[in-house]
Formats: C-alpha cells, structure tokens, sequence
C-alpha cells in the first residue's frame, strides 16, 4: 500500500510540500515562543529558534524521500540519455531495432493467426453452451465420426441435459437463371438448427418443422452473400423463385452478414435448404442410414456441464446401440469388440482442433525462438553499448548513483529499443497477416477473420515487455557487478564470456530451426518424388454433380449421363482423353475388400484396398499402364455382370504368382457392396503420402451410381484445354448441368500438401531470420571483442607471437562456444523433429544426413563469421597499433 | 539489516521518537524534540532535518499516524500517535538497544 500511495503522491508533491513547510513553521513558531517565554528579546528568540531548527532544506527533501517514491525521478534526464546514446551510431542502432522488430512482428502476426484459430469466441449466441455431437469408438483411435441422422433423433428424445439438439450437412447444388449453370454451396439445415444457433434473419423467416416434410413447398433461405450477388440486394427477395437443383424453390428469407456456419464447413455456404425430414433419411432402416453422417451441433441446458452430458449421452447410446446391433457392427472396430458410443465436445474446440491448430502451436513455439534470438542480438548490442560506457558507469557509480539507478538506465535503453520495434513490428504484423491468408488453406474462416485487433496490439505491448526485461537485464546484470576500481582484466574477460554464452544460445536455437527447416523441405522434396505410376501435367480437373442422383446405389443412370458428356468431349478436337472418377487418385485410407471363389474353396482373405469408380478413359487421362486384360467397356452396364480392375499389388497379394482376370473380388461399402470379376490388372499409382504400394480395386462408373464427380480432361499433346468447347458439350447434353471448380489436376494434389507446405514456408523463413540474425550477431560480438584487444594482439605480435597462435587466441574461444550451442541446438532439434514428426504427416525421421549438412554448412559461415575479423585484426600492422594513443 | 551505520543511527532515532510517543501519547514534532530533551537532560537533542523525515518515513512504514489538530497555543499542528505495528516495532528496537548497550558494556568493563 505504501508503494502506492507513495506513487500516486507524486501527483500531489505540491500539497505535501505545503504541509511539510506548515509542520516546520509550527515547530519554529513554537520555539519563538517558548524563546519569548524564557525572556529572550523577539530577534534573538527568533535566531535561536532557526538554528536550533537546523536546515529547512535537508528536512524537506528528507520528508519527500519518505513520501514520494524516487522510482521515476530523473527519468526524463536518462531517456534523454539513452536516446543521445543511441542517435550517436543511428545505423548500428537502426539495425538492432529493425532485427528486434522482425521478432516482434513475427510474434504479433502469429498471435494474431493463434487467437483467431484458437480462442476467440465462436459469433453464436451464449456459445459457451454449444456443443458439437459425434460418433465415438471407447478407447479413442480412428473412429469418430458424425452422427446418423435416426441416432441423433434418438439422443434427441431421450437427452435431458441438451436443451435443442440440430443438424446440418452440405452439398453442392445448382442455381438456373444465370449465364450459365452456377453451382453454389449449400446447406440442407434441420429447423431447429438456425433458431438453436440465436440467428435471426435480416429478412424474411427461419425455417420451421413444417418445411421439411415430404409434400411441403421448396423454400430456401439466402446468405447475405448470395442476396447481394444473385439479386442485387433486393429488399422485396422474399417471395421471389429461385431454380435450385432443377426445381423452383421459394425464397423465405435472407441471412445477417455476420452469420456463418462456415466453421463447420468446406467452403463458404450460400445457401440454406431444410433437411427433408422423410423415412429415406430419417429411418434406421433407410437405404443409406449408416453412411449419411450429418454434422451435429447442440446447446446444453444452463446448468449442465460437458460432463454430465457426456455421461448423458454414453447412457442413452448404450440403449440406442443395443436397438440396432447390425448397423453398429459395420464399424471394424465394433466387430472387433470394442464399444461405440456419442460423445459431446466443446463446439469450439472441436472445430480449431486438428492438424492445423497443433501446427499454429509448433509455428507460435518457432516464432517464440527467432523472438529469442532477436532479444539476444539487442542484448548483445546493449552489452557492447554498455562495456564501452563502463567509465561513465564506473564515474556514477563512484558519485554515488545507485545501482538501482543505473539498472533503471539499462531497461530504459532496451525499453527505447523495444518500443520502438513494436511500432515498426506491428506495423509488419498488419502485412503479415495479409500474406498469412495467401498461404492458409484457401478456406478456412477462423483463419480469414485474423487481422490487427486490440489484443494483438496488447499482446504486443506484453512482448514489448518481455524483450525489454529480456535484453535490459544481461548489460544490467553485468553492471550491477561492476566495482567502482577501474576495470580489471579479469572484469572484462567475464563480460566475454557471458558474451559467449549469448552467442551460444543463438548458435543454438538457429540451429534448431535450421535443422526443422532442412527436414521439412526434405520431407516435402521425398512426398513429390515418391508420387509414381501416373501423370498429371497438362490435365484439367472440373467437378460435377450429377442432376437427378435420386436413384439407387448400384445403378448407371448418373453413369450414363457422365458416358454421354464424355462422348460429347471425347468428340471436340484438341481433346486427347477425357474420363470422370469419384476420387482424384486413389486414397491412401483404404476400405475393406474380400477375395473368394478362388475355386480351391479356401476361406475368403480380407484386406484394404484404396475403392474407386472411374469411368473407361481413367486410365489412359492418367497415363496408367494397363499391365494384363482389358480396362472398363461401354457394355459394363448395370444390367450387365459387375466387373472391376485391380492394380498390380493387389494382384500379387491376393493370387500371388497367378493371373488375377476372372477372379472374384468383394469390395464396397454399405449398399455399394457387390461381387466382381477381376477383368483387368493396372499399374500400381502411388501418391503423395504412401511409403509403398498399396492394393487399389477400380470400379466401373456405369455400374456404381455416384452423383459426385471430377472430370477430368487431357488435352491433346501440345495444346490448351478448348474449356468453352468441354462446356458446351457438357450443355448439349444437359443444360442445367453446372461445371466448377476447374483447375489443373496439379494443382489439387498440391492441395494436399498444403499444411505440409505452409508449415515448411514458415519453419524455413524463421529459420532464414534465425540464421541471418545469429550471424550478424556472432561476427557482431567477435569483431567487438577483438577491438578491445588490437594492443594486446599488436604486444603479441611484436614480441614474435605466430599469426595462427593469435588466431586460435582470437577465434578460439568463439568456436569453442560455437561449438557447444551447435550441439545443444542438435539435441534440441532431435526433440524438435519428433513434436515436426506428430504434428505434420509426411515428415522424416531426423537423419544424420540433415543434421550433417545443416551443420556443416552452418559451421562454415559462422566460421567466416569469426575468423573474418580476426584476420582483419591480424593485418593491422603492430606498430600502428602500438603507436595509436 | 542492521549493518550499516545509517541504518543504525537511523534505528535509535526510531527508538527515540517511539518510545517518546509510546508514553506521551498524541504529539506534535515539536513536543518531541522538547521530551526527548527534557528526558535525556539535555545530553540528546534531535534536529528537524532529522526528524520529520524519519517520522514521516514511520508513517509510510506503519508505525505511527498522523492527522492536523490544533495545539495548545491554538495553532494548526500535525499531531502523531503511535500504531500497534509501531508498539512492535518498539519492542524490538527496545529489545535489540538493551542487547547492544549491554555488550558494549560488557566490553567496557572486562575487555
């Protein structure tokens, strides 16, 4: 409390002096008049009075030292000082803020992505309470999943602790009316999902119960993005028609700007649909139930707790689970005894976990490092700034400045410096973040809302701070030490060393990003080379949903339409191939399959193979080889018998040394399941993420009913896609049919390796900073060091020492110290490679090759780092040198 | 603590002044220099340059209040009184004086 009041009462020294000097004049008033008293004459009394009072002033300043905290007295005089010191060398002084303010930067423009990503609020009302619902397996692993619509009505009518419990799942859909077919993202929500969320429209109605049933009127509500662009903004939108999907949907009502639900989703939604609340989707019994997973969002009751819905929910599902045993036992797991279950999460957490949110944490650790780096190199500067004022220090000290003063001096300095680096790195963070986006993942919300806020500006105002105490305290610490006897040579050899330990820690942490930076870029360069078995370059991947998808699983209606859009191209000049797949390559998480009647009536052997549905071009838009029979013909119908091609690898595991064409495999999920006849063997593809082969099953287009496709298209040798004509041919055949998200086949499977290549340009720029910064500051150091010894090297030299004596002399021991960090850095960045390796898939194991060669080459340039000026010190000529002063 | 010279002189005066303002009562600086003199027969006489700092550093300690009255002379005087951490701090500097005076006359008499 003292503290306080003796710091606000610098604010009201005026007051406290007037009371001091009346408590004064009362005490020599008093005197006076006890003079009087004795009989002394009033100019003797008075006298009297003021020497027995003794001094006024001494008195005075006493009583403020007891009142007035002495913290900030005099503080204007040393930033006056600290500015004057720095302005003498602007650019060594430019150089250390703009260093420090690329750490800062750096730290402000990843904060500002970490709490977007990770811990701002979710815009939904109270949206503490909401939770997102999923499918779990007991004892975690793979396995969660979203919820089947009939099991979440069945939560949804026993659970007392969820207040509303809603779903929502997205597709593509058309919209007719314009320039050509446009295909807009949209989201089939249930009624109470929008209510739930606390949305309000900006116009129109929510959707209600009534909307979904079988029978009622198609309505639809529009995002505000859609109203402004597809309608101009209308105010009187409501009531308009909308052609969605073929058919004419009624518009009820337009969002808020602010509202999305594109935390949940793959892209930006567009437009909202009720969900059909019909048996087809509704009924444990339908169709698809077990495969159509929805995703589920529920607000808990005001007094429930994530807990007590969790033990809610594991109640209610064990007696859900028992009502339907044979839908549960299509997961693996489950047939292998363990127990599936509905698990309730933090909405929030569940949507910014995942890999990316574990890679802005190990992103914000490598920042911290370059941070690090950047207070150690101002640090180093401040020393060096210090050192060359220790008379003026030792001056002060021997006049009596305190310790604490001096202290105050140092921090003031290192405060300077840092604010004014984070001026200059908020600055960069507002840029950063701008190019941030650019490397993000084209979609993702929380991410796109990052930006400058107030507390990023607090956070950097924190490192502010933080970088002062950082890089304030080495110089201030070192001083606080320092004898008032003039400098000792033992004094100045432990500012060296402690000059030595900060070179290390650079040397060190620099060596940690070097190495993370040179595995990651590794791991990359190995994930494009170990891509075989197809081609890509050239081809154009365009998707397609197919109109009229109402039809079964196993039939070739969408087939047909897709042949004849094939035909229509394949017709257009300037078109090599063209065939359309439900998977752009095949996917490394494979589903099961089965091989029987192999004749010798041997148990049927189960594996996992990568189930794909191609039409008969595939292959050759992809230039796969086909090793053995014959790939899909236009009479592979669904009337016809279902047939499939396996690659190479499945042929050989399944019937090793034996043909694999007639042999009958088993393959599909839920309704897809069908018995096939292998008629041909391909080439094994492998993509980006797999090791080695793996089995790959390639089923026909025409017998497998899939309304969502790419298209893939390769133009002739040497010429550019005709993408007008592809369209056209697509229109000739069915105009409504919407053609998107066109793009080079490249560059979707670059797609996949976007957190890999984020993560690698992030590391590797931090690991440039790091680098760069650690040089400068070692050559710093070393050239500074040795400009205190040019008379001790000149004596040497003089009296016959050899230049490579004085050279290990000069360079020893940074090497020395170079050394050591080197090998912590080493041992940090084994521990760092293995948070890389869980963090990131696709990265390597740390190899000695890395670590050698960061190493080295890092062990060289820190090498022209030191011995650089230790040789310019050797060349200066003794006698000069002697002779100077 | 108490290694330094200033700090001890500065603990007797402490000593002084609170135990002065611990039998007195409310005082004003005035009486206190008065007491002490009078009580110490003249042999100890206390400055204002010293001590209004330490009684206004007292009060920033804890050890005594302070508050404007009027004297008896019909004066606006800033009156002290001793606190409780004041009487314990008391005790300790009372403790601590005895402790001393009675080794350095132990030295006197058998060194």
């Amino acid at each position: 409390m003292s503290v306080i009041s003796r710091f606000l009462n610098r604010w009201r020294e005026r007051s406290l002096a007037r009371e001091f000097d009346d408590e004064l004049r009362f005490h020599l008033e008093s005197r006076i008049e006890a003079n009087l008293r004795r009989g002394m004459s009033s100019g003797a009394a008075a006298a009297e009075a003021r020497r027995h009072l003794g001094s006024t002033l001494r008195a005075h300043e006493g009583m403020r030292e007891a009142r007035v905290s002495s913290l900030f007295d005099g503080m204007a005089g040393d930033l006056r000082h600290g500015i004057r010191v720095f302005s003498r060398k602007p650019w060594l002084s430019t150089m250390v803020v703009a260093t420090l303010s690329l750490g800062i930067g750096a730290s402000a423009a990843m904060f500002s992505l970490l709490n977007a990503a990770l811990f701002r609020p979710l815009p939904f009302h109270d949206a503490a309470r909401l939770v997102a619902v999923n499918d779990a397996i007991r004892g975690g692993g793979p396995g969660v999943a979203n919820l089947m619509i009939p099991e979440l009505l069945d939560v949804r009518a026993a659970s007392t602790t969820l207040e509303a419990i809603s779903f929502f799942d997205t597709r593509d859909s058309q919209v007719n009316g314009g320039a050509e077919p446009a295909r807009v993202f949209a989201a089939r929500v249930e009624s109470a999902l929008l209510p739930m969320l606390g949305i309000r429209p900006a116009l129109g109605r929510l959707f209600t119960e009534a909307d979904g049933v079988a029978g009622s009127q198609f309505v639809t509500i529009l995002s505000d993005g859609l109203w402004r662009r597809n309608f101009g903004a209308d105010p009187q939108v409501v009531g308009r028609t909308l052609t969605v999907n073929g058919l004419p949907h009624l518009v009820v009502g337009v969002l808020p700007p602010e509202f999305s639900i594109d935390y949940m989703t793959a892209e930006p939604v567009e437009l909202y649909l009720p969900y059909p609340m019909i048996p087809v989707y509704t009924s444990w019994t339908a169709e698809f139930a077990f495969e159509r997973r929805v995703i589920a969002v529920a607000r808990m009751t005001h007094d429930a707790t994530i807990e007590r819905v969790s033990a809610e929910l594991e109640t209610i599902s064990r007696t859900v689970v028992a009502a339907h045993p044979t839908v549960y036992r299509r997961i693996p797991q489950v047939r292998e005894g363990r127990e599936p279950y509905v698990a309730a999460r933090d909405l929030r957490a569940s949507i910014s976990e995942g890999a990316s949110g574990s890679a802005l944490v190990l992103l914000s650790m490598a920042v911290a490092l370059v941070l690090l780096i950047a207070c150690t190199n101002t640090a180093q500067f401040l020393l060096a700034k210090a050192l060359d004022r220790r008379p003026e220090v030792v001056v002060r000290l021997a006049l009596g400045a305190g310790r604490g003063r001096l202290v105050r001096q140092f921090l003031i300095e290192s405060w300077l410096l840092a604010s004014a680096a984070s001026v200059l790195g908020v600055v960069q963070a507002i840029w950063l973040t701008q190019g941030f986006r650019t490397l993000m993942p084209p979609f993702t919300p929380l991410v796109g809302a990052i930006g400058v806020d107030l507390s990023v500006l607090a956070f950097t105002v924190g490192v502010a701070v933080f970088t002062t105490l950082v890089c304030g305290l080495a110089p201030a610490w070192q001083f606080s030490r320092t004898s008032t006897r003039p400098g000792t040579r033992e004094a100045l050899a432990g500012h060296a060393s402690t000059r030595h330990v900060l070179i290390a820690v650079e040397v060190a942490i620099s060596m940690v990003l070097l190495v993370g930076a040179g595995l990651l870029l590794r791991s990359l360069q190995e994930l494009q080379r170990t891509q075989s078995g197809y081609e890509v370059d050239g081809v154009t991947a365009m998707r397609i949903r197919g109109i009229g998808g109402a039809a079964s699983a196993q039939s070739s209606a969408l087939g047909d339409v897709y042949q004849r859009y094939l035909d229509g191209i394949a017709g257009l000049p300037g078109i090599d191939s063209a065939a359309v797949t439900s998977l752009a390559l095949p996917s490394r998480a494979g589903s099961g399959f089965s091989i029987g009647g192999t004749g010798d009536g041997s148990a049927a052997r189960r594996d996992v193979a990568s189930y794909q549905i191609v039409s008969q071009a595939y292959f050759s838009v992809l230039r796969i080889p086909l090793k053995e029979g014959r790939t899909f013909s236009a009479s592979d119908t669904s009337g016809r018998p279902p047939v499939a091609i396996v690659n190479e690898e499945l042929a050989r595991r399944a019937w090793p040394g034996q043909s694999a064409i007639g042999r009958q495999i088993t393959a599909g999920e839920g309704p897809r399941i069908a018995t096939m006849t292998v008629v041909g063997v391909v080439g094994n593809i492998r993509t980006m993420f797999q090791a080695g082969d793996e089995p790959q099953i390639y089923v026909s287009s025409l017998q497998q009913n899939e309304p969502s496709v790419l298209l893939l298209v390769r133009p002739a040798a040497s010429t550019t896609l005709p993408l007008d004509a592809v369209k056209r041919a697509i229109w000739s055949v069915e105009p409504r049919q919407a053609v998107f998200s066109i793009r080079p086949m490249d560059e979707l499977i670059a797609e996949r390796t976007m957190l890999q290549r984020a993560v690698t340009t992030f590391i590797g720029g931090f690991a440039v900073l790091a680098f760069v910064m650690s040089i400068t500051g070692v050559y710093a150091v070393v050239t500074y060091l040795i400009s205190r010894r040019v008379k001790e090297i000149a004596m040497r030299r003089a009296i016959g020492a050899r230049g490579q004596d004085v050279l290990a002399l000069l360079a020893g021991p940074a090497f020395l110290w170079t050394t050591a960090g080197m090998l912590v850095g080493i041992v940090g960045a084994m521990l760092g490679s293995g948070v890389l390796r869980a963090t990131v898939t696709g990265v390597l194991p740390l190899d000695a090759a890395t670590i050698l060669v960061t190493g080295l080459s890092y062990l060289v340039v820190v090498g022209c780092a030191i011995c650089v000026p230790a040789f310019i010190a050797l060349r200066i000529d003794p006698v000069t040198a002697l002779r100077s002063e | 603590m108490r290694d330094n010279k200033k700090d001890q002189l500065q603990g007797t005066l402490d000593l002084l002044v609170l135990r002065t303002l611990s039998s007195g009562g409310t005082m004003h600086g005035y009486a206190i220099t008065e007491r002490v003199q009078q009580v110490s027969r003249e042999v100890l006489r206390i400055e204002a340059g010293s001590l209004y700092p330490a009684l206004h550093r007292m009060e920033e300690s804890g050890w005594v209040r302070s508050e404007w009255d009027v004297s008896d002379n019909n004066r606006r005087a800033r009156f002290y009184t001793i606190t409780a951490a004041g009487r314990k701090r008391l005790s300790e500097e009372e403790e601590h004086w005895t402790r001393l005076a009675g080794a350095v006359t132990r030295v006197l008499k058998h060194a």
